[in-house]
């Protein structure tokens, strides 16, 4: 027994030694990195961040031989793992996925840490929120639906993703710079729950993402009014954007993928290279289209000025808010 | 139609297909009967590997999962009583006296046996009445969702064996604890005490593995685990149930299964609801109810049939309607999506190869499903005769591990092995545990929705009389509540006339 | 049990008013519906009365029954939870393998088993298949 035992001892030993050994055999021109990537995804498993952060672990392995571990850090609304992704050795082998949270939840007493902490790499996406009706509703367009809005003032049920999420806000900035008024709906679930409510007849429209919908908009089952991105959507080229039509709203929820501030130069370099190949590469892109997210890819001084634009001005209208 | 058929079997019955169903299930079922292993997790792992698998052949490969991670959480709870799902938590209220009687092999092939046939009747379900259910799972918005867990909890009154006092209490303070957190209307802090972690809301897992597999364990070290104790004589004499017991429970399962297809369909519930209206109404309707709680072969069968059904039903949004109903097939959606095939009434008539290959598979996983579930009865009863003081201390690390790769956050650990003392002194004082859990899964659905009516209505309160289907759940919540009582009384009047 | 009972109920009513007190300060009607602190202000009041109930039930109580808190085998107990405490915390400082190692050795042993020849490969056999399928197999993270 005692021999049978240790041999087992020895077999599993000899199998983790192989494994860690093949690991560290790999060699490319490349330095870095020289062991496995761990990326924090603020989320829970199945998410739209976390499958995306998902894709481009996967996507990455082409440029580089070492893994990337995805490890979800849910705890705390994600505001955890954002704080542990901040904290961690400036050494490029911890890289957070940061939402469009980063630059809301300071501004409500909630996250000790804020877009300052990070030095952001890559944004694979940045998707707009959008304003969905039903097929059957009685406005075709985004000043059809504004209209009757402002004949029925808090009548109108508009569903979104959460209280204080980017979706919500979203609605909220709609209210803002129209000078209608809604029924807030939050579906703490998420947006899949508030587009089954809306097929469902439950609610009159719900701001999310256009992609979260698209079988339904492709069955005809809901339509899009307009988006709330700077450019129409190669994904919905009919949709008009929110600016197109006189109001100046963007609204993106975008996910960044980021190194803890002050992480050194070369070692950003080796990041920026590894990541932005991959974000740009072709089947990473059709893996984000196929699932209706427009694939974007933000990087350098234009996601840091994306950043901070959103963090300032999700602090104004937080401030209005009171949330 | 024909042609389909023969499509997706050639597509479906090759070589690497049935290879990546059977290691799908055989993935899910050590998934479903590890705690803290979510079947959510194990699905998004090996969501990657999907990209690089032709076709259907990576949905297949993820629902083996779904199907196998269902049916394992009954193993750990009925061996140990320790749930490995939420759902397993009232498999264990009969699974686990039976195998401490000695019959753990009776209790895991009906358990086996129940999943199996959940599983294909779901399958049934989606295939013939799909678009049929869709719209009836559609018509479930925020007063449906209250009054279904209002129904839900009901259960607490049947599930508190001793004092239905104390499951009320265990009850209300489980609700407590679910409101910890952010509000999910007005996005204000409850309870929280200015701290990071309970901004978030506890952890539901943690507190599962807690009040049940470590205060379990804290209970079997104070019965005494010296060479005194006598050990449970574990004869394995059959892996496929008896006649007897598939009789007994061919109506509690059909009614599971039932229950299972419907709840799964809804989208935003899931296997743990549907176990736990399985198990009630499948003691409200026998006639020997006192039965329950002490190892009754229907008790194991209903939740078991109900847990596994809600797979197929919860395909039934996916497919038709391209909505996911909870995090799994949310999943799978973007796994099909990958793949080029987008839910929707689109794919029915644009791929009914793939859609017929998928109904294959599925099927072909809950067959996966039953082989190893038989299979495994001999090697998982042998657990039973590990030594007390070697078996202990293993749990104990699973209980840790378990709790901590829930969301990777040691504070999980704490506030489970807490949770753990906390239960054995509940245990000690007669509490049930099993009120605590239901209302914990319950309490957010039953609050958001409550309030989420009422923003809708502008605080009518009539609009949960209103509407047909949450007007009949109230009903039948009542009914089940006082009719035993009424009808009792009632024929007490009758005999004395 | 008639003592235990007595203090569940006090407890439990002691619960109920502290939850209605902390639920005080929130908005009572928020955009039409009830605020945040309606639900657990009615929790506080129902566990007040079930407390109530459990108490006046339990006058009438003849369960006899005794509750041990400080015999050997509780003392066991807590000797078992003081292990899986320290265990858990050191989790956090030394990483998954050692600790987990050294945490069945000990605890196999607080539990009165004492044959080497399988404490040992236990311990390390059920650390190095825990770490296989959660580590390797799965990939999630075990703490370091």
């Amino acid at each position: 027994m005692k021999k049978l035992a240790s041999t087992i001892v020895f077999i599993f030993m000899a199998t983790l030694l192989i494994g860690c050994s093949s690991d560290s055999s790999a060699t490319k021109e490349n330095k870095f990195p020289e062991k496995d990537i761990t990326l924090i995804v603020p989320k829970a498993p199945g998410g739209g961040t976390d499958l995306t952060a998902r894709g481009l672990a996967e996507y990455a392995k082409k440029q580089i031989d070492q893994n990337i571990v995805v490890v979800n850090k849910p705890s705390g609304n994600g505001v955890t793992g954002m704080v542990e992704g901040s904290k961690a050795k400036k050494d490029g082998y911890t890289l957070t996925m940061t939402t469009v949270e980063l630059a809301m939840l300071p501004h409500m007493n909630r996250s000790p840490v804020d877009y300052k902490d990070f030095s952001p790499i890559v944004a694979p996406i940045a998707d707009p929120a959008s304003i969905m009706v039903p097929a059957d509703a009685p406005y075709n367009t985004l000043e059809e639906f504004l209209e009757h809005a402002k004949k029925n003032p808090g009548k109108l049920k508009v569903g979104n993703s959460g209280v204080g999420t980017i979706f919500h806000l979203a609605s909220v900035a709609v209210e803002d710079k129209t000078g209608v008024k809604f029924t807030h709906v939050p579906y703490n679930e998420g947006s899949a729950p508030a587009v089954a409510a809306l097929v469902g007849g439950h609610l009159d429209a719900v701001s999310v993402a256009p992609g979260i919908a698209k079988a339904q908009i492709d069955a005809g089952k809901i339509k899009v009014l307009a988006i709330m991105s700077d450019e129409k959507l190669p994904l919905f080229p009919e949709v008009p954007t929110f600016k197109e039509l006189g109001y100046d709203i963007t609204i993106r929820a975008w996910a960044a993928l980021n190194a803890p501030a002050d992480t050194p130069d070369e070692i950003m370099d080796s990041l920026n290279e590894i990541f932005s190949k991959t974000s740009k590469d072709p089947e990473f892109k059709k893996f984000l289209e196929k699932q209706g997210i427009q694939p974007v890819e933000i990087e350098g001084e234009e996601l840091k000025n994306m950043i901070e634009e959103d963090h300032n001005y999700y602090g104004e209208l937080l401030k209005d808010m009171k949330l | 139609m024909i042609e389909n058929l023969m499509a997706a079997f050639s597509n479906v019955f090759s070589f690497t297909s049935i290879t990546v169903i059977f290691l799908g299930v055989l993935v899910g079922i050590i998934i479903g009967a590890l705690p803290g292993l979510t079947t959510t997790m194990g699905v998004a792992l090996l969501f990657p590997l999907t990209f690089n698998l032709e076709g259907i052949t990576g949905i297949l490969m993820l629902l083996g999962i779904y199907c196998g991670a269902g049916y394992g959480g009954s193993i750990s709870s009925i061996l140990l009583n320790t749930p490995g799902n939420p759902g397993a938590v009232v498999t264990g209220l009969d699974g686990y006296p039976m195998a401490q009687k000695g019959e753990a092999d009776r209790a895991l092939a009906i358990s086996t046996y129940s999943s199996g046939v959940g599983g294909m009747f779901s399958a049934l379900v989606l295939i013939f009445l799909a678009p049929l259910l869709a719209t009836v799972a559609l018509q479930f918005g925020p007063p449906e969702f209250f009054a279904l867990a209002i129904f839900g909890l009901s259960i607490i009154t049947s599930i508190s064996g001793k004092s239905i006092l104390k499951g009320l209490i265990g009850g209300a303070i489980g609700l407590f604890i679910a409101t910890i957190g952010l509000d999910s209307i007005t996005g204000m802090t409850r309870f929280t005490f200015d701290t990071m972690y309970l901004m978030g809301g506890v952890s539901f897992i943690p507190i599962l593995i807690g009040l049940f597999a470590f205060s379990q364990v804290l209970m079997t070290v104070e019965e005494g685990v010296g060479e005194n104790v006598e050990k449970i004589k574990v004869k394995i004499q059959r892996v496929l149930p008896t006649k007897e017991d598939i009789k007994k429970t061919n109506y509690p399962i059909f009614q599971g299964s039932l229950i299972g297809s419907i709840i799964g369909a809804i989208p935003g519930t899931g296997g743990d609801i549907a176990a736990f209206l399985s198990y009630n109404q499948t003691k409200k309707s026998s006639k020997e109810p006192e039965k329950f709680g002490k190892g009754a072969p229907e008790g194991i069968a209903a939740p078991e049939a109900a847990n596994n059904s809600v797979t197929g039903g919860a395909m039934v949004p996916l497919l038709t309607l391209g909505i996911p109903g909870d995090t799994v097939t949310a999943i799978i959606l973007g796994a099909l999506m990958v793949q080029g095939l987008q839910p929707g009434p689109l794919l029915f008539t644009e791929h009914p190869d793939q859609i017929y290959g998928i109904y294959t598979g599925f099927i072909l996983a809950n067959i996966f499903m039953i082989i190893l579930g038989f299979l495994f009865i001999r090697p998982f009863t042998k657990v039973l005769n590990i030594p007390k003081p070697i078996l202990t201390p293993i749990i104990l690390v699973l209980c840790v591990v378990g709790s901590f790769s829930m969301n990777n956050d040691i504070i999980d650990v704490y506030i489970m092995v807490a949770a753990g003392f906390i239960g054995y002194f509940l245990l000690k004082l007669d509490f049930p545990i099993s009120p605590i859990i239901i209302a914990l899964v319950l309490g957010p659905m039953l609050e958001s929705n409550f309030r989420r009516s009422l923003v809708m209505s502008q605080g009518d309160y009539s609009i949960f009389m209103m509407r047909p289907i949450s007007a009949g759940l109230i009903l039948l919540t009542v009914l089940t509540l006082f009719g035993p009582i009424l009808w009792n009384r009632f024929k007490k009047r009758e005999s004395h006339a | 049990m008639r003592k235990g009972n007595f203090i569940v109920a006090i407890l439990t009513m002691i619960f109920g008013v502290a939850v209605i007190y902390l639920s005080k300060d929130f908005p009572r009607v928020v955009s039409d519906a009830p605020g945040p602190g309606v639900f657990p202000t009615i929790l506080g009041y129902l566990s007040i009365f079930l407390g109530v109930l459990l108490f006046i039930s339990n006058l009438k109580n003849k369960d006899i029954k005794k509750i041990y808190f400080f015999t050997k085998e509780n003392k066991q107990v807590y000797g078992l939870v003081a292990i899986v405490i320290i265990y858990s915390i050191s989790l956090n400082f030394i990483g998954f393998l050692w600790t987990t190692i050294a945490f069945l050795l000990t605890s196999i042993y607080f539990m009165g088993y004492r044959k080497k020849m399988y404490l040992i490969p236990v311990s390390v056999l059920f650390t190095l298949f825990i770490y296989f399928v959660f580590a390797v197999l799965f990939g999630t993270p075990l703490p370091t």
